[in-house]
């Protein structure tokens, strides 16, 4: 759990099993979602995210901690003396280790992140999705995806030879 | 911490659990982003997920016919226009390869590896009735948004091809062009819809702008366009402008930027605006003498936010100078020196010698990426500005003109298309 540090507001962020994570109002609003109820004042102090248990809030906002502006009013690291091309290099660098989790947390990271409106975590999440199966055939995309294949074999033929070519 | 919960004053609403009731999972599963997030198992069971996930597919010709073929769910995905719209946003268009003008005739040259490279014969000019070999007046005038334009000087007809589809229109040449001068052109996507973007556009209309020298016998020379539309099938009004300098047979790309095409010719640029119906002349930075007798190393780009620039490869293959138009109130343009990149930054293209420009050299922009196209030598590569990397796409020999071809493709768009090993 977070603590209040002197200047910054604090803002609750709740998960459906009970967990509260108290996060800086600038981390929270990485969160597109979260940034428009509080700045239609719609929040208060602590806001309820459903469905999105603790586990994945927590990664969540490990995700936003890391890549919340540092300039400004929350500048934690002084960004004035560290290159924009080695910020973005060490950003990637974390994202790659960030990632690195099994599907199912990939898949719960990815509703989080169109849940919450974040759009970094929405492209990384998804990105990854789409690199681990570029290679593979059909049946290892189903199988890897839990996709059911619901053609007919000769549906299948069908759409297979209207683009043989794209299967060679 | 229940003092915490105690103030909660905003929550979210709760999920809408979704049923995995047959007749639930036979409607679309959609819901706008911020929404509550339904308990499901996997994101590709929501449609709006689905998207954003496939949105990543690579690029490449075969990525949305592949991913129609894994399920019912994927192929809707893959073969709704909205989505396509959303593709072609999230890309930068793929080349699929270079039509070039040889000494013996318009050769389509692909680029990409198989499964993606093109070798059908659509993509011959061939498979349209078209000898484009030495002595038949057959000219590539421009390659854009998925179609191909030609003009056969002896026939004195204009030929655009959507090589794609194999889709071909033929349109005899205006009598104003018809007086031997050269002529240049350009082709372009004339779809109206605002959704439309750019990316697949060989089923939408098209338009052909051409330009060239009007006979004189006394006075200034003028410089004439025409604009063709495909929808009504006629050409339009006879637009003119004098000029001081006369168009080239240099195979001048016409560079689209905004809403005008730009052709570059001596000291100066033919601008035609294709909303005002326009033709315009803008003087050339002085520097354009360095490349005065080069017309295929110097052409218009846009730069940043949608101004019109010049870039220029020095005759000695020092560097490539980069200038921006400014306008003033009155109307009047100025140029100012953007940026100069000199060439030994570029990684992975070969260095001239001191002094020395390589035997060929042609600077081409792409227009879709912002990239530099560089035929050097014997090589073609892409050169991506903003990295300052380059790659080699393919060799080219005995190459009087190039223009890329990109286009996404779209399941059922190829049917029958042999992209092939």
């Amino acid at each position: 759990m977070a603590t209040r540090e002197a200047g910054k507001k604090m803002i609750m962020l709740k998960s459906p099993d009970g967990m509260e994570f108290e996060v800086e109002e600038a981390v929270a609003m990485e969160s597109q979602t979260i940034r428009k109820m509080i700045e239609d004042d719609c929040a208060d102090t602590a806001i309820l995210i459903p469905n999105i248990n603790s586990k994945i809030l927590s990664r969540v906002i490990e995700y936003c901690n890391k890549h919340v502006p540092t300039t400004g009013a929350t500048g934690a690291a002084a960004s004035d003396t560290v290159a924009p091309a080695a910020l973005a290099e060490d950003l990637k660098i974390w994202d790659a280790e960030f990632i690195k989790v099994n599907r199912a947390t990939r898949f719960d990271l990815i509703q989080a992140a169109s849940y919450l409106n974040i759009k970094g975590l929405l492209d990384l999440t998804s990105q990854t999705t789409i690199d681990t199966i570029s290679d593979n055939s059909l049946e290892e995309i189903r199988s890897f995806l839990s996709t059911k294949n619901d053609y007919l074999p000769e549906e299948e033929q069908t759409i297979r030879r209207e683009n043989q070519w794209a299967f060679q | 911490m229940p003092a915490a919960v105690a103030r909660a004053r905003a929550s979210i609403h709760m999920p809408t659990r979704v049923r995995r009731a047959k007749e639930a999972s036979a409607r679309s599963r959609r819901r706008r982003r911020g929404s509550s997030p339904a308990a499901l198992s996997s994101p590709l069971e929501d449609d709006d997920l689905l998207w954003e996930i496939l949105l990543r597919l690579p690029p490449q010709p075969s990525s949305l016919p592949r991913a129609s073929a894994v399920c019912k769910r994927w192929r809707c995905a893959a073969t709704d226009p909205r989505f396509h719209r959303r593709f072609f946003q999230h890309h930068r268009k793929p080349p699929l390869g270079f039509f070039e003008q040889r000494v013996d005739g318009v050769v389509f040259k692909p680029v990409l590896d198989p499964p993606d490279r093109i070798l059908h014969q659509r993509f011959d000019v061939r498979f349209h009735g078209i000898d484009s070999g030495r002595g038949t007046g057959v000219k590539l005038l421009g390659c854009r948004h998925g179609r191909l334009l030609i003009i056969r000087s002896l026939q004195q007809e204009i030929i655009v091809i959507a090589p794609i589809t194999g889709k071909e229109h033929r349109v005899q040449v205006p009598p104003e062009f018809k007086s031997g001068c050269y002529v240049n052109g350009a082709v372009l996507c004339a779809a109206a819809d605002h959704n439309h973007v750019h990316g697949s556009c060989h089923s939408s209309p098209f338009k052909v702008v051409l330009l060239s020298m009007g006979r004189y016998l006394i006075g200034p020379p003028i410089a004439l366009a025409r604009v063709y539309y495909s929808e009504t099938g006629i050409w339009g009004d006879l637009i003119s402008t004098p000029t001081p300098c006369q168009l080239h047979d240099t195979g001048t790309h016409g560079s689209l930027v905004g809403n005008a095409l730009y052709w570059s010719c001596d000291d100066y640029i033919f601008q035609f605006d294709l909303e005002g119906q326009s033709l315009a002349l803008i003087k050339a930075p002085r520097t354009i003498n360095d490349a005065r007798d080069c017309f295929d190393m110097r052409e218009v780009i846009e730069i940043m936010d949608g101004a019109v620039g010049l870039a220029i490869l020095s005759h000695y293959y020092y560097n490539i100078q980069m200038w921006q138009m400014k306008v003033n109130c009155q109307g009047v343009a100025k140029w100012v020196l953007w940026k100069t990149i000199d060439m030994r930054n570029i990684h992975g293209i070969p260095h001239g010698f001191e002094g020395e420009r390589p035997e060929l050299c042609r600077l081409r922009y792409d227009e879709d990426t912002d990239d530099i196209f560089l035929h050097v030598g014997t090589s073609v590569y892409v050169v991506q500005l903003k990295s300052m990397q380059s790659k080699k796409l393919c060799e080219a020999h005995y190459v009087n003109r190039y223009y890329s071809f990109k286009s996404f493709y779209m399941p059922g768009d190829c049917s029958s298309l042999a992209l092939a090993l």
